[in-house]
């Protein structure tokens, strides 16, 4: 039951991405192309995600512990901090010069396409190098010291938003 | 197939095909468009031919151009001309037929997000998720549920390419350079953002966190500002 619920919930958000179209890069650039050919459909998936996720957490206010597992995750930090900006900064960058964002390039792996195959194997390596820098160097030198609150081990890092 | 337009200034419209420079007739300036895919009149059934391509063609080049283009199809003329079959200036009708799929694939989004906090408490930031695959350091359980969740990302793309591949575009895609180059950026900088498009942009901003709405509010501002430079550079200058 688990890891059909998991499998289920993977399916879905994979559906949602390819009905909306966020698995067709030349889309996702009309999308970002403010200043041109502006294609504004693609607000609206996050529109209808947000609606229906907001909706959906208010419902679940009672629930004491998630069905599967002990406890629900919750984000550590509140800061907003120049890692926030920054790196949100290089992931729009990627986002635009490929028209991939991780969940589509992953759904888009089963189609096949070469370019969401390196898109993917490229996204992991950046995603490794960050983990190995930020166990390098990132523990020890918080950007503002006293700003934030104690950095958590490496398992609970990875489940922030 | 050429298209004309009198009294505007050519602004270089974006296609998956590279436009071609403007040519000069008089006072006129025209702007081939490659609109791949069909025969004049629509039909796809000579060699070569492809509904796909064809779609594509009419949906993302020609519907694209302001409403007061006129289109001079390559062949099927008659004399005294022919009634307009598409008026391309209905561009709310348009956004109506274009905003149905979106909202219905945002929806399924949403209720995938909340039944994933329900059933294991955790929220559906996908490169957090997949940040996992490369991460050594996380225990065995947290990998069986990356697997599985991915898993069903992965199908659902074998699924969806199965029922419906243009979804998936039918354009070329970047040269494999950019590609990489983005993959690195993405990555790297969804881990350093701690979240991406679905982390902060859907979780995050409907719980109300100010920083997901700071990282949404950056990442949609540096990424409409690389479309523009791209094409600024791709020899777009307006």
């Amino acid at each position: 039951m688990n890891q059909l619920s998991l499998l289920f919930s993977g399916l879905l958000f994979g559906a949602g991405l390819v009905l909306s179209g966020m698995t067709d890069p030349a889309k996702v650039i009309g999308f970002l192309d403010v200043g041109g050919a502006w294609d504004p459909s693609l607000a609206f998936v996050m529109g209808g995600a947000v609606l229906v996720h907001a909706t959906g957490r208010r419902l679940m206010r009672g629930a004491r512990t998630p069905w599967f597992t002990g406890d629900f995750s919750a984000p550590l930090r509140t800061h907003i901090d120049r890692a926030l900006v920054i790196g949100s900064a290089l992931f729009g960058v990627g986002w635009a010069l490929a028209g991939y964002c991780p969940g589509p390039a992953l759904v888009a792996l089963g189609s096949g396409s070469i370019g969401a195959i390196s898109f993917v194997a490229f996204m992991l390596l950046g995603m490794l190098l960050y983990q190995v820098m930020h166990r390098r160097w990132g523990q020890r030198s918080p950007s503002r010291p006293g700003s934030e609150p104690p950095e958590a081990d490496p398992l609970t890092l990875e489940l922030d938003a | 197939m050429p298209s004309s337009r009198q009294r505007r200034k050519p602004r270089v419209v974006r296609s998956t095909s590279r436009p071609s420079a403007p040519v000069r007739f008089g006072s006129l300036e025209v702007l081939p468009l490659a609109t791949p895919g069909g025969h004049g009149t629509g039909r796809t059934d000579f060699p070569g031919g492809s509904a796909d391509d064809l779609y594509h063609s009419v949906h993302e080049v020609l519907y694209r151009l302001p409403p007061e283009t006129r289109v001079f199809v390559g062949d099927d003329y008659l004399p005294g001309g022919r009634a307009p079959a598409h008026q391309s200036n209905d561009r709310f009708l348009m956004l109506i037929d274009n905003i149905s799929l979106p909202l219905l694939g945002g929806a399924l989004i949403g209720l995938s997000a909340t039944l994933l906090l329900c059933s294991h408490g955790r929220i559906a930031g996908i490169s957090g998720i997949a940040s996992g695959l490369v991460n050594p350091w996380v225990s065995r359980s947290e990998h069986l549920f990356r697997f599985w969740f991915l898993g069903g990302l992965v199908m659902a793309g074998v699924i969806g390419f199965w029922l419906l591949p243009s979804q998936f575009g039918v354009g070329p895609q970047a040269a494999t350079p950019v590609i990489v180059l983005a993959g690195l950026l993405v990555g790297f900088g969804s881990r350093l953002g701690s979240g991406c498009t679905s982390g902060h942009g859907v979780c995050g901003i409907s719980r109300g966190s100010a920083r997901s709405l700071v990282a949404t509010a950056t990442f949609l501002t540096t990424g409409a500002l690389t479309v523009a430079l791209v094409h600024w550079l791709a020899g777009g200058s307006s």
